[in-house]
């Protein structure tokens, strides 16, 4: 009696365990669902992720370079306003960190050399993002603290606005790098700026991740928090120069 | 052979370009105004960014805008509206950069019809305009955002005192294209700035502002970033 007790017991728990086998994380057939950011297309959606962005900001994040372990923390402001009524978003920027340079005391490379994103080019710099419906997506200009523009298109899914463009004056940062500088082992080649923006519709904060790809490699990302303050904490922010 | 030579040299002259568009005086009147669009210099464009820092400065300022628009690109009097407005231009950065604000307005024609900026009606009310010295391609580039959120912008080379962009019309589909052109001379207190709507090679919508100064406005001066890239 004792060992059919125990025998239906085992059979209890061993059908137990195989019904829970789904749900235990470390099994390998577990399923997994992945949430697909849907791309947004339309003109309308797209004017309403934009102006998510309308409003002022105090800003704080770090510029990280994970090949090097360099990391620097940046703080600023940023004022972002609708163009008229309609989708175009113009921002101002005043983000600054500590510049980051490339000092090499001794040997053949010895001097000081620039890194990809080592200067902090947004103190002050100006963004204009518009609509570009041919593109089902957007079409932007930074100004950089130089008065240099890079210019491109990017792309809304979801939450995420994702914008690319070239690195302006790329040639004369190449030649500014330290000469034995590899990527991708090889030496300065292209150099892409991606930048990735997080607006959640009714939230008081952006995230505004970009990265600096040198041959298709991350070598700089400037992760950037930007939290909304209210009309009284803006009176305290410097002052950003704008009629509107 | 000494002729053929003395004609290649009077080709490859500056202003050989500029006699040889000139048309023949036998040219009936409809070929005149045929050629009444083109303009031929022997100026070449600027190449260098140095050359390019003096004129971005030009467009600082604080003006008034007035001109007119031409509706239907035809210069009929009808189709022609005055045009009233204000811009600000400030500078930010090294060498600088330019954002401008303009709002321009006009009298909209009874029953506007076309698409986007054919229909006559004003998307400048407002507009941004960013402007920077492209040291890549050794011109100027823009990028302007209308009042509907339409962005267009483009690379474009200065000749002389004046800018010129050709960009695709953001809000006609197919077949148009538009030119911009913005005359800064130095030590003047007005800016041209004229801006053709060319649908399938044929002007189908023109505006021509003329910015007047009325106050300046401070350019950065250098010591505004001195790190380097």
């Amino acid at each position: 009696m004792r060992r059919v007790l125990l025998a239906a017991t085992l059979l209890v728990m061993g059908t137990a365990a195989a019904g829970a086998a789904g749900k235990n994380p470390r099994d390998a057939n577990i399923d997994v669902s992945y949430l697909i950011p849907e791309p947004v297309t339309q003109t309308g959606q797209i004017a309403a992720w934009l102006r998510r962005l309308a409003g002022r900001y105090r800003v704080e994040g770090a510029v990280s370079m994970p090949a090097r372990g360099t990391f620097e923390p940046l703080r600023g402001n940023g004022d972002c306003a609708v163009v008229g009524t309609g989708a175009g978003m113009h921002c101002i920027f005043d983000i600054a960190w500590q510049d980051i340079f490339d000092i090499s005391l001794g040997g053949s490379d010895a001097g000081v050399f620039n890194l990809p994103g080592g200067v902090a080019w947004l103190s002050p710099a100006m963004m204009l993002i518009g609509l570009d419906p041919g593109k089902q997506g957007l079409s932007f200009l930074v100004v950089d603290h130089k008065g240099l523009p890079e210019a491109g298109s990017g792309s809304i899914a979801g939450d995420r606005a994702t914008l690319r463009a070239g690195c302006v004056n790329a040639p004369n940062l190449f030649l500014s790098m330290r000469p034995s500088a590899t990527y991708e082992g090889r030496r300065p080649d292209t150099c892409e700026r991606i930048t990735r923006i997080d607006a959640r519709a009714g939230s008081s904060l952006v995230n505004m991740v970009i990265d600096i790809e040198i041959n298709g490699d991350r070598a700089t990302t400037v992760d950037v928090t930007l939290r909304r303050v209210s009309p009284d904490d803006a009176a305290g922010l410097q002052p950003l120069r704008r009629r509107r | 052979m000494a002729l053929v030579q003395t004609a290649v040299a009077w080709l490859l002259l500056p202003g050989a370009a500029t006699l040889a568009a000139a048309p023949a005086p036998t040219a009936p009147a409809d070929e005149l105004d045929e050629l009444g669009e083109v303009i031929v210099s022997g100026e070449r464009a600027t190449r260098k960014v140095e050359d390019l820092i003096p004129w971005i400065r030009r467009l600082l300022g604080d003006y008034t805008i007035e001109g007119y628009v031409h509706l239907g690109g035809k210069n009929e009097a009808e189709d022609r509206r005055m045009v009233r407005g204000s811009g600000l231009c400030v500078g930010f950065g090294l060498a600088p950069g330019v954002q401008c604000e303009i709002h321009v307005n006009w009298r909209i024609p009874e029953g506007a019809q076309g698409p986007g900026t054919l229909a006559g009606v004003s998307y400048l009310t407002p507009a941004m305009i960013l402007y920077g010295v492209e040291p890549d391609d050794v011109g100027i580039r823009y990028l302007q955002v209308d009042n509907r959120g339409m962005a267009e912008g483009t690379n474009g080379l200065v000749v002389g005192n004046t800018a010129s962009f050709t960009v695709a019309c953001v809000d006609v589909p197919e077949g148009c294209q538009r030119v911009t052109r913005i005359t800064a001379p130095p030590d003047s207190k007005h800016i041209d700035m004229r801006i053709d709507t060319n649908v399938d090679g044929q002007l189908a919508l023109r505006y021509h502002f003329q910015f007047t100064r009325v106050a300046e406005v401070q350019a950065p001066g250098p010591a505004a970033s001195g790190s380097k890239r």
